[in-house]
């Protein structure tokens, strides 16, 4: 029992260096554990899979570089899987920082679409229609970032042009084949065939969640591990037809569209540096009750 | 190329000075701390609020001749934005103690707004979603699994409902009891949140570690 008093008053800074020690030597020796897509995962995949070509999506970048190493890889992985698919994404932001993530991760998107184009169109994994190199203005879009939150977003309910007269690097939007409709209407929720938001925090998904009753949009998440658990409650009412809880929820849609990326590469420094908190957290309880055990044998003592 | 291997020294530098707040507090870690305060600061009043914030969806609306270039110079101002931009200029008086009552106007409509929208939408698609599926049935004949399933939920709601439910004392056989199992599944649902909680901070660690490991010493 004293070795458990005694680790009771381990310095914390040892609990760092075995935590960094449990992240770095996964990365070093490329120890690599086998991932499992979720039934949450899986319905974003499945829904982006099942849309029509041409389709496009509207994807909210809600969040700053601190969640970047959470939910950029996701998104990276979404772009490969809609250019895959020939689904054009346009990208908003309610977070000012949104637009530099959303550019950075779009540029890796198309060198990763472009590097393996050619052994997917061999083996038959791209649509009829897939582009090579996605366009500017045709293929995809960044709008970049405006406040407001839900007033903003029931905004675009009714017309994209109204909030966006400019894409982010000053275009004019008016002109732009992907805002093309149709009917010849304004360019509106109506013409978005899903809505995805990358939440790391408030003006989220939440956001569009909102207004659902005006925009009637299928809608998924990517979020921070942190919100997992406050955003199953939408997921449980069906409000969202999928989810991508922060690296894990990366590294699971990687899988699926069979790229290895940051997400991969983070589940086996994750997987042990959680289980070096676990035994800590075992052998912190352990020293607790021993300690409880002592006073109260103490006491008994002097009784 | 010599930009970019010297951006990835200073965020190596400004990642190791706040690591180096794990062994203790230092002059490196509160110099990190300034740094990114000070910066926080001026990108956010420069590019944000200036540049994407109040040009575009302001300066660039009432005086497009000033702040627009080629075909979006020649729009005809949009005379209405004088409203919330005057209701912006309010808020600035709070810095007078004489005139700072003046801002109330502009946080009363602000307040107003929101309030107005939050109400409906929270009723709308939060509160009755979540009583519309927390209502199932409790027996699904050959289906074990979703009955235990459905019976933990709907437990679980009445439970945390009775938990905050504070004009009676949590006692006796129907309060107490149903006070506690409420206690329970919040506790389970507070260490989900926890776990979900160290989940998080070990990706952004690994973010970091992936930094320093692959962009700036290249060993992985």
């Amino acid at each position: 029992m004293d070795i458990f008093l005694k680790l009771k008053n381990l310095d914390r800074r040892w609990v760092y260096v075995f935590v960094a020690l449990s992240v770095i030597l996964p990365m070093v020796f490329k120890f690599e554990l086998p991932i499992y897509p979720g039934k949450a995962v899986m319905g974003v995949y499945n829904t982006i899979d099942t849309l029509p070509e041409g389709s496009r999506v509207f994807l909210s970048f809600d969040f700053d570089p601190a969640a970047e190493s959470e939910l950029g890889p996701g998104a990276t992985a979404i772009f490969v899987h809609m250019f895959r698919r020939n689904i054009k994404p346009i990208v908003g932001c309610n977070w000012p920082v949104g637009n530099e993530i959303a550019e950075k991760c779009l540029t890796e998107a198309k060198k990763i679409h472009l590097d393996t184009y050619d052994s997917y169109l061999n083996n038959n994994k791209l649509v009829k229609n897939c582009i090579r190199e996605p366009k500017n203005g045709t293929d995809y879009v960044i709008l970049g970032y405006k406040p407001g939150g839900i007033i903003h977003v029931k905004n675009l309910c009714t017309d994209f042009m109204g909030p966006y007269p400019q894409d982010k690097d000053g275009t004019p939007t008016v002109n732009m084949p992907i805002f093309k409709t149709a009917s010849g209407n304004r360019f509106s929720m109506n013409d978005i065939a899903l809505i995805i938001s990358y939440t790391a925090g408030t003006n989220g998904i939440e956001s569009f969640i909102s207004v659902e009753g005006d925009h009637k949009r299928p809608m998924a998440a990517g979020c921070t591990s942190v919100n997992i658990p406050r955003f199953t409650t939408y997921l449980q009412t069906g409000q969202l037809v999928g989810m991508i809880g922060g690296l894990p929820g990366a590294a699971e849609y990687e899988k699926l569209v069979d790229h290895k990326g940051e997400g991969r590469a983070g589940m086996a420094p994750q997987s042990i540096a959680h289980l070096i908190i676990m035994i800590f957290i075992i052998l912190g309880n352990l020293a607790f009750i021993a300690e409880n055990r002592k006073v109260s044998k103490s006491k008994l003592k002097k009784e | 190329m010599a930009t970019e291997i010297l951006c990835v020294w200073i965020g190596a530098f400004i990642t190791l000075c706040c690591f180096s707040f794990l062994y203790k507090d230092n002059p490196f870690y509160r110099f990190a701390e300034s740094l990114f305060v000070g910066v926080s600061a001026g990108y956010y009043l420069s590019v944000v609020y200036f540049h994407q914030v109040l040009k575009p969806n302001l300066l660039a609306k009432l005086f497009p001749t000033f702040f627009n270039v080629g075909e979006a110079a020649k729009v005809a101002p949009d005379y209405w934005l004088i409203i919330p931009g005057f209701l912006g200029c309010l808020m600035l008086l709070r810095f007078s103690q004489k005139l700072a009552w003046v801002s109330r106007f502009t946080v009363a409509f602000v307040m107003g707004v929101s309030t107005g929208l939050t109400i409906v939408t929270s009723a709308q698609q939060y509160l009755i979603p979540q009583i519309a599926k927390a209502i199932k049935p409790i027996f699904i004949y050959g289906d074990i699994g979703q009955s235990i399933s459905n019976t933990v939920l709907v437990v679980g709601s009445i439970a945390c409902l009775f938990y905050f439910f504070f004009s009676t004392e949590h006692r006796g056989p129907v309060y107490g009891n149903l006070a506690k199992i409420g206690i329970w599944f919040l506790m389970i649902s507070f260490g989900a949140s926890f776990g979900a909680t160290v989940m998080g901070r070990i990706s952004l660690l690994i973010g970091r570690f992936a930094f320093l490991l692959h962009d700036w010493l290249h060993i992985i």
